[in-house]
């Protein structure tokens, strides 16, 4: 994604650049450079400079975050055929300008003339640069403009599209600074002739041809990568567990389950399985916990945790969460040498998820009846923060680590999804692994035999179009895939192990 | 006011012949004389066919969100389910008293292991409009009509914001201190009519 984002950003720079040669582009080099060269307060050329490239980068930033926006709120962000389409269109734009073909469609309209006798000089450049950065308003002399703006759209990244239009306005804004400023000298005058004669801008149009062919062929594999591509199921099992070679799972009807690569599944004699790297394997018996290695089952350690439920493994550490008598919460560690006493991690009154735990990280869902957030702990100096808040009407309710990756279950009244993102970045940058139906049933939200009108704001605007029902539950994450437990609706019958295949 | 679904032929047949039907245009023609003809245009049964999105609600704005969609609320202004009056939370799951969620049957909904799902919040449906678009929202006037057999509140969700959840410029409804209606909700009671 930062690639092809990287890509569009430099393509809207060539974009504005080339754009300096339409008639609005000459005729404000033109403007501001014969005041400039009459204006002998400094202050004043200052500022005209300024107010032109700033309403330029001002207005291309409004146009392609507003296209960016609009692409947001439709939840194109998140569909692959919205990110091909836009692969599609540079494709297509970018053939366009390399045969260098009539834009269209092409707007005849100019920077209205007479601003130009009638307001003074910053005003008349803050008005021109608008204009110029707006990008639709005025004559367009590449198709990347309008692949731009659709990428902006189609990819419904705000940020992206922000940072595209301010691009795109910069780069209209610059040449037409630099050439205004200065305008007497010669070699600007055959610079800007030379310039009008037509081959330059021939070959500035085949650049933007072919910046929009590498977009296009950057966008379309990432779009199909990024998205998630393939989901198992795996019926009858549950609370996964997840290493390299190794994955194991709850069977509710035959305790827990190890899975090695290559082998036969077997069954553990406990519940609860977690595994970790370099093969070791730790089930649950009552409140006794065995760690042993995952190939020969031979145990290499046990430990009497009261009220221990849920595990989770690293090559040298234990992790729990147990329940204390009076009903708290917690999350605790333990040294798998046995040389040091159990660490209290976390503690709280309202329900902890399953732990999950990559190197020194412990991840762990929070969730009461106040709100719910994930919680990352640091096992060497048990230091707590808050990776992941949940939103107003929002639960957060299992998470999951890899590395510095995380997934975790969100759910609202219009869905639940399984998101995935890094702790590195904020929420606003994970995306959905999976979606499916409301854990509530949703009624039409209006009254059978009554007109449903006025109402779209209190209606869910993007419906999973998965028919899949059930409760998303545990996670677990590895580098390539994720996997989520799904829970029978209606709290009877078999869960299920859902399997998604990602990359990026 | 009547359900216009219980408007039916034989019904307004009745009311055209019977003791209610006769008390019921005496009382027109009283209120008419107090100058009462508008109020009377306001509850009378062909006004029931400007009800929009559930019965009761008259004009134009919209219902407030709610975790299971129609914005059906309990006397504390808390999301009930609209089909069977269930409380619900935020995530619109059926939820009991402690807010833990529930199977369709009523029994706890629990995980793989067998404990309870986390409970989540529940929010005052008009609260949760106020945290939502971050404007100060008030449960204000009511008016009451009914509806399927029972009388039914309609609970304006009230805000000095100029506009409403339409995104156009609130009505007055019934908001006390010039607030204006920013969304819809209805309470149904047990009083039979």
């Amino acid at each position: 994604m930062l690639i092809s984002g990287v890509c569009l950003v430099l393509t809207a720079a060539l974009a504005g650049l080339t754009g300096t040669w339409s008639p609005c582009g000459l005729s404000s080099v033109d403007t501001l450079g014969t005041s400039l060269g009459r204006e002998s307060r400094r202050g004043r050329t200052v500022a005209a400079v300024l107010a032109f490239t700033v309403a330029a980068v001002a207005g291309g930033a409004l146009t392609f975050g507003a296209a960016a926006a609009v692409g947001g709120a439709a939840g194109l962000g998140d569909v692959t055929w919205a990110a091909l389409l836009a692969a599609a269109i540079a494709l297509g734009a970018g053939i366009g300008d390399l045969r260098f073909l009539p834009i269209v469609p092409q707007i005849r309209r100019q920077v209205p003339e007479a601003v130009r006798w009638q307001l003074p000089l910053p005003v008349t450049a803050a008005f021109y640069g608008g204009l110029l950065g707006l990008g639709f308003t005025t004559y367009l002399f590449t198709y990347a403009m309008w692949a731009l703006l659709a990428a902006a759209l189609l990819l419904g990244s705000p940020l992206l599209g922000v940072v595209l239009g301010a691009t795109f306005g910069l780069g209209r804004a610059l040449p037409v600074v630099v050439l205004a400023c200065r305008f007497t000298a010669p070699t600007t005058q055959q610079f800007i002739e030379d310039m009008e004669r037509g081959p330059a801008l021939i070959g500035l149009r085949r650049i933007d041809g072919a910046a929009l062919l590498l977009c296009a062929l950057v966008v379309a594999p990432v779009a199909i990568a990024g998205a998630a591509t393939r989901t198992s199921v795996r019926s009858g099992a549950a609370d996964p567990s997840v290493a390299p070679g190794l994955l194991a799972y709850q069977d509710p009807a035959g305790g827990a389950v190890l899975a090695r690569a290559g082998l036969p599944p077997v069954t553990l004699p406990g519940t609860d399985p977690a595994v970790a790297e370099g093969g070791t394997v730790a089930w649950r018996s009552g409140d006794t916990v065995t760690v042993a290695d995952g190939a020969t089952l031979t145990p290499a350690a046990t430990f009497a945790i009261p009220g221990v439920r849920e595990l989770a493994l690293t090559p040298d550490r234990l992790v729990y969460r147990r329940t204390e008598a009076d009903g708290r919460q917690v999350v605790g560690a333990q040294d798998l040498s046995g040389g040091a006493a159990p660490s209290v991690l976390f503690r709280s009154r309202d329900a902890i998820g399953r732990p999950s735990v990559a190197g020194t990280t412990v991840a762990f869902a929070v969730a009461g009846r106040r709100g719910s957030r994930i919680v990352a702990v640091d096992l060497l100096t048990r230091q707590a923060r808050t990776v992941r808040r949940a939103g107003l009407g929002t639960q957060i309710s299992q998470a999951a680590v890899h590395g510095r990756r995380l997934a975790y279950v969100s759910t609202n009244r219009c869905g639940q999804e399984l998101r995935f993102g890094t702790t590195a970045r904020p929420a606003a940058q994970d995306r959905a692994l999976l979606r499916l139906r409301p854990v509530g049933s949703r009624d039409s939200g209006f009254q059978r035999g009554y007109p449903d009108a006025y109402n779209a704001a209190s209606k869910c605007p993007h419906r999973p179009t998965s028919r899949r029902a059930g409760v998303l539950s545990t996670v677990a994450l590895s580098g390539t895939r994720a996997y989520v437990t799904r829970l029978p609706p209606t709290g009877t019958g078999a869960p299920a192990l859902l399997q998604v295949h990602f990359t990026g | 006011m009547r359900d216009p679904k219980r408007s039916s032929g034989l019904e307004r047949l009745a009311e055209d012949t019977s003791r209610r039907g006769f008390l019921a245009r005496v009382s027109g023609v009283l209120m008419s004389a107090a100058g009462a003809q508008a109020a009377v245009g306001v509850v009378t049964a062909d006004a029931a066919a400007t009800y929009t999105n559930f019965c009761g609600h008259t004009y134009t704005t919209g219902n407030c969100p709610h975790p299971t969609g129609l914005p059906r609320i309990d006397r504390q202004g808390m999301p009930l389910r609209a089909k069977d009056g269930h409380r619900v939370d935020d995530l619109g799951r059926p939820v009991d008293t402690k807010g833990r969620p529930l199977t369709p049957a009523g029994r706890l909904l629990r995980d793989a292991d067998g404990e309870p799902l986390a409970p989540a919040p529940r929010t005052q449906v008009c609260a949760a409009v106020a945290q939502r678009y971050g404007i100060r929202t008030y449960n204000d006037g009511a008016w009451y009509r009914c509806c399927g057999g029972q009388v039914r509140k309609l609970v304006d969700c009230c805000s000095p914001h100029p506009k409403r959840i339409n995104g156009d410029a609130g009505l007055g409804g019934y908001c006390y201190k010039g607030r204006k209606v920013f969304c819809v909700q209805y309470r149904d009671t047990n009083v039979p009519c």
